[in-house]
């Protein structure tokens, strides 16, 4: 049937299908700024305005539009005339992976036409329904603010972020340290903007003052597109002739497929090929998208006859429609035989328990009849004497469940054969060249008939460190000839991806009478689920952080990594961090409370300072051997002091803060320490080219992967500080099997460190061409009279050429060469950052609600490269950390069937829903890092959990030892204390 | 046809709907919910076709009638907040509304989709049996008007019969002063439990009332027990003490994995307490 919208303006008729949600007409229609987030519209990334308000356009019928007023973001503006919410949303860093952008400026939008002057309140309240996983709304308010002044027409001065405080003013030190943040509020409404876009950034290294690009914050390189709502998502192609992927998933958490029945669902008009066991080639693999050789065991195949939980891959289909392709789901018939399940580690482990892998072929499995998947066991020290040298022995454990990445755009892959019969797979991944060479053998195509594209990313945080779907999507060309599109439903993404590793962990520590730690051992009992993709890794990663913080001349690290029938565990930000500095952090607040010491001062008093190597970095390395680990550079101390100051700290802290008037809310203050690692040492490794161009710009082509997080932004950064050129002179193209240079990709907080290296190097390579051809060619002088800066390459005695020059002598002119340059990079170190995170709670005694008012983080992350991106990855990784403390859970029924598989059961945090978040930098120059930096994307994860538990505790005395503070927990928690 | 398609028809008036319904078997109305398109975009349901109610005029519009207010069907959630009366006399209704759904959802919903739909956290149910609201319905069998407190009748069940749509919810007058109150769950935006009180007051006495919990049971329902405590006498702390400890009797608590029906049923009492002394500071 036919129907008439107006959309954007403009009269538009469209064919129709009753069935058929507003949401794929428009996307059908060329509207690609809207996007598809979920089923129940409950992200709000498919967010339209109907007759000017904010709807769910996946949730609406094309029909029930007929006749209906309809705007997009395309409509409001264009990357060549953007509309002022647009701009201060490029401006104000607003924007990371840019997927929900679109949905948050039209809900903005439709706010500002009925209320031009809102409240950030008001703000909050109209983008409730625009879930972000990346920004934790500061820098969306502030954008929206800024343009509502604009468009208000008054006088908005140019966006300029704080200033470096070059070398920290004395004062900051000295408790005048306001961090209100009111100086932002252009809303001028009922409350004061609890925001503030920039972060305070304190300077102790004098080095950064020469730079002219590199620290500053540059508007991200990518934002004019994504704030414009471009096509740049691996979703947004449409190619002639491309069929649809559905995956059938188990409904048992454990079976055996005795048989399947195909017939009739390859008999349904409009299917091209169906999919199992049976015509598909059994090669093992693990699906963590790592190093090679990937870390055994490979106990996956691709579809396999037996399915280990709820969600485990059983068929896949592709037809002409999404319609189509799920009706022949219904009619494959499977016959399981439904074994027995298990989905406690602790019980999996007992004899007797069902045996989940019970293929003889599996290599690497530590005790296949006992379900335990690794068995790890590392020591330093010597054990007897220092265990006598404690005065105290304390011991605890602790819990940690499961939670779920959660990125807005769901794993989504496109394969194609191009002109040259090459695979090609156009994949929403953070490890395209682990995609390339771990899909290569399960396809049996070799590396070289296989290009990977990573377009823009909507969000991974780890999830995406997998070859998740791209060998099923990859099948399905090879046996149809056709290109295939493959998306995860949401409830896919809960059942059939991955998510954080559950532990169970108990601490022994020694400590002296004094206070000094000189023993510690850490047992982890984690469930890794029906695989043991990312299971050792991970743990080992628990292992080391939890044993790093707090250096105990004697460690050890003892752990098992279970496998049991919930759905599969992975990389998740943090990677084992986040658990074991739960249990870390409250176990050593417990020791301090017990000895009656300060806490932050038995904390100060025992954590590792630089000059001190990292104990159980040699044996706790990721899958093989470490390298040994010094801390080299550490503002943990000064982090400390300054959130102390920044909070209130000593005002606050066991005061016993009531409410007035509200006898049941106890106000409580809490802190925690964090270090992180930067890079995996001695393996990771980043690639990159530069190539330069007649017009004195350059390429830059590296194999890096920004899944928003600035990455492309900060790598080009140091190119064009480099390079003594603008930003705006650098092209960035990444990532792409055929085009760029390796990379590992993007996970163990390594592209700044270890790829921006690569980009250094090759920029050092690229400068010293450029030095030398106007040494020999054009100036005729030594070399070491010349430097680059401003475009030009200038000569001491005040002579000087364009780079623009430059690049057109040398390719057409004299000498002709391309100036060009590859490099690589990788690190025996990884330099830790350290941060001190601090938490506010109100806890209601009555109903055990846990509410957080304020979180603060201060981070010695080496240099920041980019203040803003850099301040976006702590605002949006304490959201995540704050989720996990506090109210995201994975549950299960009694037969192991998820629960929480939609965004009505799996709660993220909303807009209105935040605490004040601030971020202060206190930068220290890492000699090993490009211009200083180390890692700032996962240790925002670390400490708030934390930090919550030490606030709760100082809000109402009661320990609580295992997450999330849902209010139950907590409200059980209070009674039986209080009885 | 395939299960997930469907035929739609966007009939002018209810009679057309009604007749429209019962000539296709297993047709629905799409009565406001966007739960509906979900439930057969996951193959819970699959009716062979939708009946569109938005388009009768009918069914749109909050009216004023000589005893209270007359809310369309169709009318939708936001509409519904924005409107002076609701929000100054239906205040427990007002606070409901702001508390359901995200923006997207109140500018989509309408109430008769969303009282069908009858979730059992629900915050705008329990308003409503509150404040003595009731349900018009029209079906094949002609038009009838139920109670609020005996439209919902279990989880995810209400009283109406095959067939019929709801046309209106009329409010009688509104009370002196009602409120909600609502403790959030943390995995959704609706109630592990929500307490409505709507009080008529005689000087200082309690003339009336009715207090409706959302949440904490299958479906929303009056809190008979705490209506005698109060009835009949000044708002003080004992008469509140002694409803909040009463406010459970009798009812059946419903539970999740990360909430208990005991931990829900005390939260009766605790948030009763706190819609009466914020009424009365009031």
């Amino acid at each position: 049937m036919q129907i008439t919208l107006i959309i954007n303006g403009e009269k538009k008729t469209l064919d129709v299908q009753p069935h058929e949600r507003l949401l794929r007409v428009l996307r059908r229609a060329g509207y690609y700024s809207v996007k598809f987030g979920d089923e129940h519209g409950l992200t709000g990334a498919d967010t339209i305005l109907l007759d000017g308000r904010p709807v769910n356009s996946q949730t609406i019928l094309a029909v029930q539009a007929d006749g209906h007023e309809i705007v997009t973001l395309e409509g409001i503006g264009t990357s060549r005339d953007l509309h002022p919410l647009q701009q201060a949303f490029i401006e104000t860093g607003a924007i990371q992976s840019g997927y929900n952008t679109p949905a948050q400026i039209l809900a903005a939008y439709a706010l500002l036409q009925r209320n031009p002057n809102p409240s950030e309140e008001e703000i909050r309240a109209a983008i409730d329904g625009v879930l972000d996983r990346e920004t934790g709304y500061v820098k969306v308010v502030q954008a929206i603010q800024r343009a509502a002044a604009v468009m208000r027409g008054e006088e908005v001065p140019p966006f300029e972020p704080l200033q470096r405080a070059i070398p920290a003013p004395p004062e900051l030190f000295g408790g005048l340290w306001d961090l209100g943040g009111a100086g932002d509020d252009a809303g001028g409404g009922d409350i004061q903007t609890r925001t503030r876009t920039a972060p305070a950034i304190i300077v102790t290294p004098p080095e950064v003052e020469r730079n002219r690009v590199v620290g500053k914050s540059e508007p991200k390189v990518d934002a004019v597109k994504l704030a414009a709502g471009k096509p740049v998502y691996t979703d947004d192609i449409e190619m002639p002739g491309m069929l649809h992927a559905a995956l059938l998933t188990s409904p048992h958490a454990h079976a055996r497929i005795r048989d399947i029945d195909t017939s009739e669902a390859e008999r349904l008009p409009g299917v091209h090929a169906v999919l199992t066991y049976k015509n598909v080639p059994r090669v093992y693999y693990a699906s963590g998208g790592q190093s090679y050789p990937n870390p055994l065991p490979y106990d996956q195949v691709s579809l396999d006859n037996k399915v280990r939980h709820v969600g485990d891959r059983v068929a896949v289909v592709a037809a002409e429609t999404p319609e189509i392709a799920q009706e022949a789901l219904k009619l494959i018939k499977v016959d399981y035989e439904v074994l027995p399940a298990v989905f406690d580690p602790v019980e999996a482990m007992q004899p007797g328990a069902p045996v989940i892998h019970d293929d003889p072929n599996i290599e690497g499995i530590y005790d296949r009849e006992r379900n335990i998947v690794h068995h790890i066991e590392a020591s330093v020290g010597d054990a007897e004497a220092q265990w006598a040298k404690a005065d105290h022995i304390f011991e605890g454990e602790y819990r940690v469940h499961q939670v779920q990445q959660v990125s807005i755009e769901p794993h989504v892959v496109v394969t194609w054969w191009d002109e040259d019969d090459r695979l090609n797979i156009r994949t929403s991944t953070q490890v395209p060249f682990h995609v390339r060479r771990m899909v290569a053998p399960l396809i049996g195509l070799p590396v070289k008939k296989i290009r990977v594209i990573k377009p823009r990313i909507g969000g991974g945080f780890g999830g995406k460190q997998e070859m998740l779907i791209e060998d099923l999507c990859a099948h399905l060309t090879i046996a149809t000839g056709r290109p295939v599109r493959f998306e995860y439903t949401r409830e896919q993404e809960f059942t059939s991806a991955r998510s954080r590793h559950p532990q169970i962990l108990r601490y022994k520590t020694g400590v002296t009478a004094d206070g000094e730690i000189v023993a510690a051992e850490l047992h982890i009992i984690a469930n890794t689920g029906a695989y043991g993709t990312h299971g050792l890794t991970v743990q080992m990663v628990s292992g080391f952080r939890g044993l790093s913080t707090y250096n105990a001349p004697y460690s050890k690290f003892l752990c098992d990594v279970v496998y049991t029938n919930i759905p599969t565990p992975g990389a998740y930000r943090g990677y084992g961090a986040p658990q074991a500095l739960f249990a870390l952090e409250v176990h050593t607040e417990e020791i301090a409370t017990a000895l009656g010491m300060d806490v932050i001062e038995f904390k100060r008093k025992n954590w590792i300072k630089p000059g001190e190597p990292l104990v159980m970095a040699v044996a706790l390395g990721e899958g093989r051997e470490g390298k040994p680990q010094v801390v080299t550079t550490s503002a943990l101390a000064e982090c400390v002091d300054i959130g102390a100051r920044a909070m209130g700290w000593s005002e606050k802290r066991g005061k016993q803060r009531t409410v007035p008037g509200k006898p049941h809310l106890r106000k409580g203050i809490g802190m925690a320490v964090a270090m992180h690692g930067t890079g995996i040492a001695g393996l990771d490794m980043g690639a990159a080219s530069i190539k330069m161009n007649d017009d004195g710009s350059f390429n830059l082509m590296f194999g890096a992967t920004d899944l928003g997080t600035g990455a492309d932004t900060v790598l080009a950064q140091i190119a064009a500080e480099t390079l003594g050129v603008p930003l705006e002179d650098i092209i960035v193209y990444a990532a792409d099997t055929d085009f760029t240079p390796f990379d590992t990709g993007a996970y163990a907080s390594s592209t700044t460190y270890i790829s921006g290296g690569a980009v250094l190097k090759a920029a050092e390579s690229v400068r010293q061409q450029i030095l030398k051809h106007v040494a020999e060619r054009m100036l005729h002088c030594n070399i070491d009279d010349l430097e680059l800066e401003d475009r030009r390459v200038v000569h001491r005695d005040g002579r000087s050429v364009t780079l623009e020059q430059v690049a057109l002598h040398s390719l057409h002119q004299e000498d002709q060469h391309q100036i060009m340059a590859t490099a690589s990079h990788m690190s025996e170190l990884s330099p830790p950052p350290f941060a001190a995170q601090f938490a506010e709670v109100t806890v209601d005694t009555e109903t055990g609600q846990v509410t957080v008012d304020r979180l603060l983080m201060a981070v010695d992350c080496g240099i920041a490269i980019n203040p803003i991106t850099a301040a976006g990855q702590i605002e949006g990784g304490m959201t995540q950390a704050l989720g996990y403390a506090h109210c995201e859970e994975l549950v299960y029924d009694e037969n192991g069937t998820p629960l929480a598989t939609d965004l009505n059961r799996y709660h993220i945090y909303r807009a209105d829903e935040m605490p004040e978040l601030e971020a202060i930098f206190v930068e220290t120059y890492e000699p090993s890092g490009p211009y200083g930096a180390k890692a700032v994307a996962e240790i925002p994860k670390d400490g708030v959990a934390p930090a919550v538990a030490s606030a709760i505790y100082d809000a109402t005395g009661v320990r609580i030892r295992s997450i999330p503070f849902t209010p139950e927990r907590v409200w059980r928690a209070l009674r039986s204390h209080s009885r | 046809m395939l299960p997930q398609q469907f035929d739609y028809v966007a009939p002018v008036t209810v009679e057309e709907a009604v007749q429209a319904l019962s000539a296709t078997p297993n047709a629905r109305f799409l009565a406001g919910s966007f739960n509906l398109l979900i439930d057969i975009k996951t193959r819970r349901v699959a009716p062979p076709l939708l009946v569109d109610l938005r388009k009768i005029p009918a069914l749109h519009g909050i009216e004023r009638t000589a005893s209270g207010l007359r809310i369309g069907s169709m009318t939708t959630l936001s509409q519904l907040l924005e409107d002076e009366e609701i929000r100054g006399t239906y205040v427990a209704l007002a606070e409901a509304l702001e508390k359901t759904g995200d923006p997207q959802i109140r500018n989509q919903d309408a109430i008769g989709g969303h009282l069908e739909y009858a979730s059992p956290s629900s915050d705008i149910s329990a308003a409503l049996v509150a404040l003595g609201a009731s349900i018009d319905v029209t079906g094949p069998n002609g038009s009838r008007a139920i109670p609020a407190d005996d439209f919902f009748t279990g989880l995810r069940q209400t009283a109406l019969a095959p067939g019929e749509l709801i046309t209106a919810v009329t409010l009688p007058a509104g009370p002196a002063r009602s409120a909600y109150e609502k403790l959030k769950h943390p995995a959704h935006l609706g109630a592990i439990c929500g307490v409505a009180v709507a009080l008529w007051l005689d000087g200082d006495q309690v003339a009336r009332c009715r207090l409706a919990v959302t949440g904490a049971t299958d479906h929303a329902q009056r809190l008979p027990a705490a209506e005698a405590a109060l009835t009949g006498w000044p708002l003080v702390e004992p008469r509140i003490a002694e409803a909040a400890a009463h406010a459970a009797d009798g009812l059946t608590g419903i539970s999740d994995l990360q909430f208990s029906a005991d931990y829900r049923l005390h939260m009766i009492g605790v948030l009763l307490r706190r819609a009466l002394v914020h009424l009365r500071a009031a």
